[in-house]
């Protein structure tokens, strides 16, 4: 019996190659958007910084501080700790600046180009107010009640009101919503946008999570950071919708270094999500993004990410070398940060988003699923470090591994001397499909407190070969067992999404294994 | 011999006792009855000194003596005994050694001999006979892997072995079929005697058939709302709590 | 060389003491120093910073002592100081001593350089089934540095056990040891490593396990700390069907820090790890566990679990720990848990309200805690005198008041 079982599994594998090399050549949004840019001379020297800064007409404050990261950044090396390869990348041989020809302001969303409108309309975002309204089914409600268990990603669910603030190349193009939201008192622009209009608040913030001499790459972004997102909330202010960005990157060769800031002050909530595209090249192509996220007394900053830029092709050739500091402060008593990701996409991922639990009874979260296929490596995972009192931190992490790819958890969870009452549960499961592959787990974890009480567990598995053939017992064919229990595999955190992003993650997983059986 | 005076407990700044005074005399078994948080428990953990259970305002002695500044060991050590509602598993600690400490560390306290590992044997094999725990039982470390009953049937081994001079018995009858009822009323009526008191803290009346109590209080709201004879076990079987939830609101 | 890699005394005082040419290790070591919190493997446990002051060799002699673990008819060998200093004058049937040599190179440079500065790599060679133990003292004391070089070997179907003890007398010496341990098919060999040392001792304790097919290392230590300590055991799956255990437990007061290391690599289908490791930290100790298991994409059926428990009774006490899975195949079961907190408050208040003392109930839970890193030990009596060196060392943390 259980030999006849093996057989029909061990066929099913060879099937599966096939698919899964057929997939690999049908990257969706794999499309290039032909339109005329502007761009800063290649390379990248004190000009490149100074070329930036004054195309965003920034204020002397700005300027001096991205010439001091750049500063900074010369004398840096560049980290090889993490558990990826790839070539010495030239910080010479890319563009750090791009922009639309046609300028990078738009008075109303009809003077968008028609092809980058196009372009966003190919990847489902909805920039058009009208269009975004027409989706609206059910607002009003939360995310959390319109879902059930059997919901996340079910067809016919309520959508949620979403804001769009999407970034082309290195230009916010377009904000939607910006009138509900002001209304609201919520500052939703881009950050070039904020520097010139909120400067105060700007400069209050811009480097207090994330200084300009954390790490090589955050230094990088520091100094030649073209856009991004900024977003205020403020005191007792509940963001009456999802906030969301797009990033997507268009021009060859062209680093993107997005700069997101969110700041929810005293009591307030907002959930933000990043959604993130890139056309296929050959060529690597290089992204550093900073993202901080600054939650005051009893505030809330939920932050989902779908990251799905190019991966490359089957041969590992092309793809998104994705280099990001990601990291929230919970600078004040019984705020929390939220940080879930949907990780399926870039040749390389080095991703850390992180929490700094200082306030007292704050709370900090994790929940991640990374699936890496063909020659994608990802080495990812999160720190909590708690430096307050009764501060509570949970890390849920998932990881696939397929194809040849390479895929490596880090985290740390770390409780410092006067941090009493601390409490951490960090679960950490792989999955491999297939023998080429690789999943690895790297916790470190540093107590200096006796009232901490530290959990960790971590697995690795494959998918059960009875599970499976009881699913096609059952009927299902051979996709559907595995999307089936691979979706089992990641519930905990499909289940944190926002219902905007559980049904594109549920898609995206089942694309990114279709065929891959183990 | 037990008694508590206008007893305010808080726990984590929440006032759960308001005011619970209550004597039990020598020789007596009396009855605590009430309605799901009423304060049951916490009254078992006040009188045992137990950690975060703030005494606000008012005294529990025992013959006299303040019990307050008391530490629990000390407090078992004077001869309390609390029959845990959900007794603990301790992975790792073997049963036999782990009484045996108990009961020595008691004596030592008292002033009296250490119980010898012979004595000691011959008692607990003789006692957990009358509990039902087989001797495979008592080889395994404390509670773990013990059905609920076969924990409270360890609960009243230790009691049978500690000999206290008063007992504290919380929700004793949670989980136990008639057979282990009976055993629990065995054990009980064993140990009365003219200087031994009991407080059988209890949801439902039917322990109150094996352990008659001499007195029966109703407690609702942190207070005894009411007290008198064992008439009002079996009237609160009949009608239930809700007067007194009303009463004590 | 390092970028500003500034040489301390003691990294200047070695180098110099390597021989002058022909020497790899001398040449990594005048490359990259001691290793320090600088190097992954070694961050929680700065061996650079522990010695600074130049070392010299130590004198081969110690004053004699009871040892730490009185054994049944120990087979014994003393080494005082690094020196091979008693041997029985007659082994039994089975068991040879020889000197071997030309050992390739590890990856961590400390047992190379133990390797080549021991006075010779003496070789345990053991065939058919021992049923005494074979007892190696490793006695410091003084002020100086010294290392050894031992390596077991078992012949196919051979069963051993081995207790090694690290037994430290005064001052701030520097020991520097590395084991060599070769199973061949079907071999078993139960291991026991039983440090103590005072508060100024500096002490690497390296090993590395060679298992054939079907081979069986059991490996259990007990470690107190010293000033900073490293007990590190490697073990490498050959062969199908090989199974390794690896279980300790570590007691820490006083500002003692220890390391305990695994790195455990299958290579080869069907083996099985396990691993339990507890930690007991008071005062102002420091604990580390670093556990790594590496599974190849050859080692279909490995069967790897790893645990580390860490108990802090102290608010100054600090546990790191990185326990990591590195997985290259598929079909496996590996699996990692960590914990670190504090005594059960449930569970004391319990024994207390049965009359147990806060001293006696905070004893027996810690007990209990450690007794789980200890039920492989198929001894009883080794096991009795484990317990009876973790119930002196708890006695010792209530007399001096530690809660």
């Amino acid at each position: 019996m259980s030999q006849v079982k093996e057989t029909v599994v061990k066929e099913g594998i060879d099937q599966a190659t096939v698919d899964v090399t057929r997939e690999l050549e049908t990257y969706k949004h794999g499309f290039i958007t032909d339109i005329e840019t502007e761009k800063a001379p290649k390379g990248l020297n004190e000009d490149t910084v100074r070329f930036i800064s004054a195309k965003k007409e920034e204020p002397q404050w700005m300027l001096d501080w991205r010439l001091e990261a750049f500063k900074r950044w010369q004398e840096m090396e560049e980290p090889t700790w993490a558990h990826v390869k790839y070539p010495a990348i030239d910080y010479q041989d890319h563009y750090y600046y791009a922009a639309p020809k046609t300028g990078s302001k738009y008075e109303s969303i009809d003077d968008v180009p028609p092809e980058i409108l196009a372009d966003f309309e190919k990847l489902g975002i909805p920039l058009k107010e009208a269009e975004v309204l027409l989706g609206v089914e059910g607002a009003g409600q939360t995310p959390g009640e319109a879902r059930t268990d059997a919901g996340v990603g079910g067809e016919g669910t309520a959508k949620q009101k979403v804001a769009v603030d999407a970034v082309f190349d290195s230009v916010s193009v377009a904000t939607t919503f910006k009138k509900e939201l002001e209304k609201a008192g919520v500052i939703f622009m881009s950050i070039s946008e904020a520097i010139r209009e909120h400067p105060e608040l700007v400069k209050k913030y811009i480097g207090s999570v994330v200084p300009t001499s954390d790490n090589f790459f955050a230094t990088l972004n520091s100094a030649v950071f073209s856009d991004g997102t900024f977003v205020y909330v403020p005191p007792g202010v509940r963001c009456p919708m999802e906030l969301s960005t797009y990033f997507r990157i268009n021009e060859a060769n062209t680093g993107q270094f997005e700069r997101t800031l969110i700041v929810a002050d005293k009591g307030a909530y907002v959930s933000y999500l990043e959604g993130c595209t890139a056309p296929m090249r050959d060529e690597n192509q290089l992204h550093a993004a900073v993202v901080e996220l600054v939650a005051l007394e009893d505030a809330e900053i939920k932050y989902s990410t779908v990251q799905n830029w190019y991966p490359g092709d089957k041969d590992g050739k092309g793809g998104i070398y994705n280099f990001v500091t990601k990291r929230g402060d919970c600078r004040e008593a019984r705020s929390k940060i939220s940080w879930t990701q949907v990780e399926t996409g870039s040749a390389v991922t080095w991703k850390y988003p992180s929490c700094i639990l200082r306030g007292d009874n704050s709370v900090g979260e994790f929940y991640s699923i990374a699936i890496t296929n063909n020659h994608q490596q990802a080495d990812t995972g999160t720190k909590m470090i708690h430096l307050g009192k009764n501060t509570t931190s949970r890390i849920i992490s998932k990881g696939i591994a397929a194809g040849f790819s390479d895929q490596t958890y880090r985290g740390l969870v770390s409780v410092h001397r006067k941090a009493s009452g601390v409490r951490n549960f960090t679960q950490c499961d792989s999955l491999l499909i297939g023998d080429q592959c690789g999943a690895h787990t790297v916790p470190y974890i540093e107590a200096k407190n006796s009232s901490a009480v530290l959990e960790h567990e971590a697995t690795t598995s494959r998918l059960s070969e009875d599970q499976l053939f009881y699913c096609m017992q059952r009927g299902l064919n051979e996709e559907e067992a595995v999307s089936l229990l691979v979706n089992g595999f990641c519930k905990d955190v499909l289940q944190q999404l926002p219902m905007e992003f559980a049904v594109e993650a549920q898609k995206l997983l089942e694309v990114s294994l279709e065929g891959s059986v183990g | 011999m037990l008694k508590i005076e206008n007893l305010h407990i808080t726990v984590d700044e929440t006032e759960i006792l308001k005011g619970l005074s209550l004597e039990v005399p020598a020789g007596e078994v009396h009855a605590i009855m009430g309605p799901n948080g009423s304060g049951k428990s916490t009254l078992s953990y006040a009188i045992t000194g137990r950690e975060d259970y703030e005494v606000t305002h008012g005294d529990i002695t025992l013959d006299g003596e303040s019990l307050l500044e008391m530490d629990p060991n000390e407090r078992a050590a004077k001869g309390l005994f609390l029959s845990f509602q959900h007794p603990l598993e301790i992975p790792g600690v073997a049963t036999m050694n782990f009484i045996r400490t108990a009961l020595n560390a008691q004596r030592k306290a008292r002033g009296e001999n250490e119980v010898t590992a012979a004595d000691f044997l011959r008692a607990i094999r003789e006692k957990a006979k009358i509990v039902g725990l087989s001797d495979e039982k008592l080889k395994r470390p404390f509670n773990v892997g013990f059905s609920g009953g076969e924990k409270k049937r360890m609960e009243m081994l230790q009691m049978a072995m500690l000999e206290p001079r008063f007992g504290i018995l919380d929700e004793t009858d949670s989980g136990l079929d008639i057979d282990a009822l009976k055993m629990v009323g065995e054990v009980v009526n064993e140990m009365r005697d003219g200087s031994r008191g009991f407080l059988v803290i209890t949801h439902y009346q039917r322990l109150l058939d094996y352990v008659k109590p001499d007195r029966v209080h109703v407690l609702a709201g942190g207070r005894i709302v009411e007290s008198g004879g064992p008439e009002i076990a079996r009237e609160l079987e009949e009608h239930g709590y809700d007067k007194y939830i009303q009463s004590a609101a | 060389m390092r970028p500003n890699h500034q040489f301390t005394e003691f990294e200047k005082a070695l180098i110099a003491s390597m021989p002058a040419e022909g020497s790899e290790v001398g040449t990594i070591l005048s490359d990259t120093g001691l290793p320090s919190r600088r190097d992954e493997r070694w961050k929680w446990t700065d061996v650079r910073a522990a010695l600074r002051e130049e070392k010299q060799p130590s004198v081969q002699s110690v004053s004699s002592r009871a040892p730490l673990l009185a054994l049944d008819q120990p087979i014994e060998f003393l080494f005082a100081n690094g020196h091979l200093s008693q041997a029985p004058a007659s082994l039994p049937d089975g068991v040879t001593l020889s000197r071997g040599g030309g050992y390739p190179l590890f990856r961590e440079n400390l047992p190379n350089i133990a390797t080549e500065k021991a006075e010779a790599t003496y070789v345990l060679t053991v065939s058919g089934k021992l049923d005494r133990p074979i007892h190696l003292r490793f006695l410091s004391e003084g002020s100086g540095m010294h290392h050894t070089s031992v390596q077991v070997v078992l012949e196919e179907g051979a069963e051993a056990s081995v207790v090694e003890s690290l037994e430290g007398g005064e001052d701030a010496w520097f020991a520097n040891g590395v084991m060599r341990f070769t199973l061949a098919k079907g071999a078993s060999l139960e291991r026991l490593i039983l440090q103590q040392a005072n508060d100024d001792a500096v002490q690497v304790h390296f090993a590395m396990a060679n298992l054939a097919a079907e081979a069986n290392f059991t490996q259990g230590t007990l470690g107190f700390g010293s000033k900073l300590c490293r007990l590190e055991t490697q073990v490498l799956h050959e062969g199908e069907g090989a199974r390794a255990v690896l279980n300790g437990a570590y007691l820490l007061s006083g500002r003692r820090h220890l390391d305990n290391t695994t790195d455990v690599g299958h290579t080869v289908p069907g083996c099985v790890t396990e691993e339990l490791y507890k930690g007991v930290l008071a005062d102002k100790g420091r604990g580390v566990f670093q556990g790594r298991f590496y599974v190849a994409k050859d080692a279909q059926q490995t069967d790897a679990r790893m645990a580390h428990n860490a108990l802090l009774l102290s608010d100054e006490a600090e546990v790191d720990a990185k326990p990591e899975l590195m997985i290259y195949a598929d079909d496996v079961q590996c699996a990692h848990g960590n914990t670190a907190g504090a005594l059960d408050t449930e569970a004391l208040f319990y024994m207390r309200q049965r009359g147990l003392t806060e001293a006696q109930a905070r004893a027996m839970l810690v007990q209990a805690f450690v007794a789980e890193a200890f039920e492989h030990i198929s001894d009883d009596d080794v096991k009795a005198r484990l317990t009876a060196l973790i119930e002196t060392w708890l006695d010792q943390q209530t007399d001096g008041g530690t809660r």
